[in-house]
């Protein structure tokens, strides 16, 4: 089995360990300089994909990225599905906030309102964040993420391909008119119902980084590693199931 | 067999059968005789004449200046509910520079056509400036793109076509499988490739009655070879 992690901050591991290596340095999580390529490197054996893979005792690829839009992630996935000649897969995937948008700007970009604390951002972005994400009404940005999550249950449901998927982030939201409940339209093994409360709403503080980060702490992966490989189990033995 | 159609004004039929039904009366789209146009017309439609040519019952889901986004919804939650085993979905993809938004109770599509309308909010004015005009084209065909994978792996059978928009590079976007498309779905649209006297006239350039049949012959062929 080959295990491919797809996500935001949330599955990428953002500050997850940065005080353990670095002591009270600030993260440089935005500067991606070389001090960010080496913690990258250094953080690696502690992330969700590799505490699960580990867990499940398989090899795995994590496509995960901070800030990544819903609509990146499932692009993001399916184009790395297309050309991996992995076989025997689980596709793990972390939705995140559904208030986020991919955007051209020479290669794809994943724009949200975190990127009005940049002060860097070139102005078209600024007016685009405000008048294309912050001024309109959540139902936008909920349809944004279901199209997004049905853009890839139905690619890994029309493959026979194994997943384990929950919300990252976001809060619970009722169907929205004139879509099913996505309840039961989802495929895979899901750790949160997909229009429910999400990992982030989950946590208590202990769980989270910081108060001021508040992203889950080596603990609280570890523990959702936890999740994840009981789930890629149960997942692996629905398919046999399914075989017989 | 049941066909369903989904699409813009190119499928839904526009001013198509209006000379015909209403001789010498000025085109009125939006208005109550628009509406009764609307029903008058569905003999003359590219779901009605196909339907006929197969042998099919048929519904038809297309509506002027939907987007590409609302189609794939649409058609996708009428596929889901749909009981039988002989759906054929027929979809003719419209200009890629159109968004699905709610508005206080329900979902509208938005395109460049209605900054013609000086009736339009200053809210949804500043919307398509900026999530439309503003935008690059790969922001554009990428929504198109999401659109025919969210329809594209769904168990059912599909004849697909571009009815609006132009060639483009696929680079760095999604890939469409072109199995059971009439024309490439990256390449030249239905509108690109008509010819001015197969349009409805110089200001009106949505397809005539006649190339709207030869429109439905086109799907037909495609639709023994599923």
């Amino acid at each position: 089995m080959h295990l491919v992690f797809s996500g935001c901050s949330f599955v990428e591991g953002e500050a997850l360990c940065w005080q353990e290596f670095y002591g009270e340095e600030p993260p440089r999580i935005i500067a991606r300089d070389a001090r960010h390529a080496d913690y990258q490197l250094r953080r690696e054996p502690k992330t969700l994909a590799a505490r699960t893979a580990a867990l499940v005792g398989c090899g795995y690829t994590n496509i995960s990225h901070d800030g990544m839009s819903n609509l990146g992630i499932a692009h993001r996935t399916i184009e790395w599905l297309e050309s991996t000649s992995h076989e025997d897969l689980t596709v793990c995937v972390g939705w995140t906030e559904p208030i986020r948008r991919m955007v051209w700007d020479g290669f794809w970009i994943n724009m949200s309102v975190h990127a009005f604390d940049d002060p860097k951002l070139p102005k078209e972005f600024r007016s685009f964040v405000e008048q294309a994400i912050l001024t309109r009404p959540e139902e936008d940005h909920l349809l944004d993420y279901l199209t997004s999550v049905y853009l890839l249950n139905n690619y890994l449901q029309a493959r026979n391909i194994r997943s384990v998927q929950w919300r990252s982030m976001g809060d619970p939201f009722d169907p929205l008119p004139g879509l099913a409940n996505p309840k039961n339209l989802v495929v895979g093994q899901w750790l949160t119902d997909p229009n429910g409360p999400s990992w982030h709403n989950l946590m208590s503080d202990d769980q989270r980084i910081s108060p001021s980060n508040l992203h889950p702490n080596q603990a609280e992966v570890a523990r959702h590693a936890d999740r994840i490989a009981r789930a890629i189990e149960q997942a692996a033995l629905n398919q046999i199931g399914s075989c017989r | 067999m049941h066909l369903l159609f989904v699409g813009c004004s190119w499928v839904a039929g526009d001013a198509l059968a209006w000379d015909l039904l209403y001789p010498g009366e000025t085109w009125r789209i939006g208005t109550s005789q628009y509406q009764q146009y609307c029903l008058d017309r569905r003999p003359y439609t590219l779901a009605h004449l196909t339907a006929g040519l197969v042998s099919a019952t048929y519904t038809d889901l297309s509506r002027d200046g939907i987007s590409n986004h609302s189609m794939a919804l649409e058609a996708r939650e009428f596929i889901l509910k749909y009981p039988g085993d002989d759906l054929v979905v027929c979809v003719g993809w419209t200009d890629p520079a159109r968004r699905r938004v709610w508005d206080h109770d329900r979902w509208i599509d938005l395109g460049l056509q209605y900054l013609d309308d000086p009736k339009l909010p200053r809210q949804w004015r500043e919307y398509i400036r900026h999530s439309i005009v503003l935008r690059t084209d790969q922001d554009h065909l990428q929504d198109y793109l999401t659109a025919c994978a969210i329809l594209a792996d769904l168990p059912v059978r599909l004849v697909q076509w571009r009815s609006v928009g132009t060639s483009f590079d696929p680079l760095g976007l999604p890939h469409v499988d072109a199995q059971g498309w009439i024309s490439d779905p990256y390449g030249d649209s239905w509108h690109s490739r008509l010819t001015p006297s197969q349009r409805i006239s110089p200001t009106n350039l949505h397809p005539n009655r006649l190339e709207v049949l030869a429109h439905a012959d086109r799907i037909a062929a495609r639709i023994p070879c599923i």
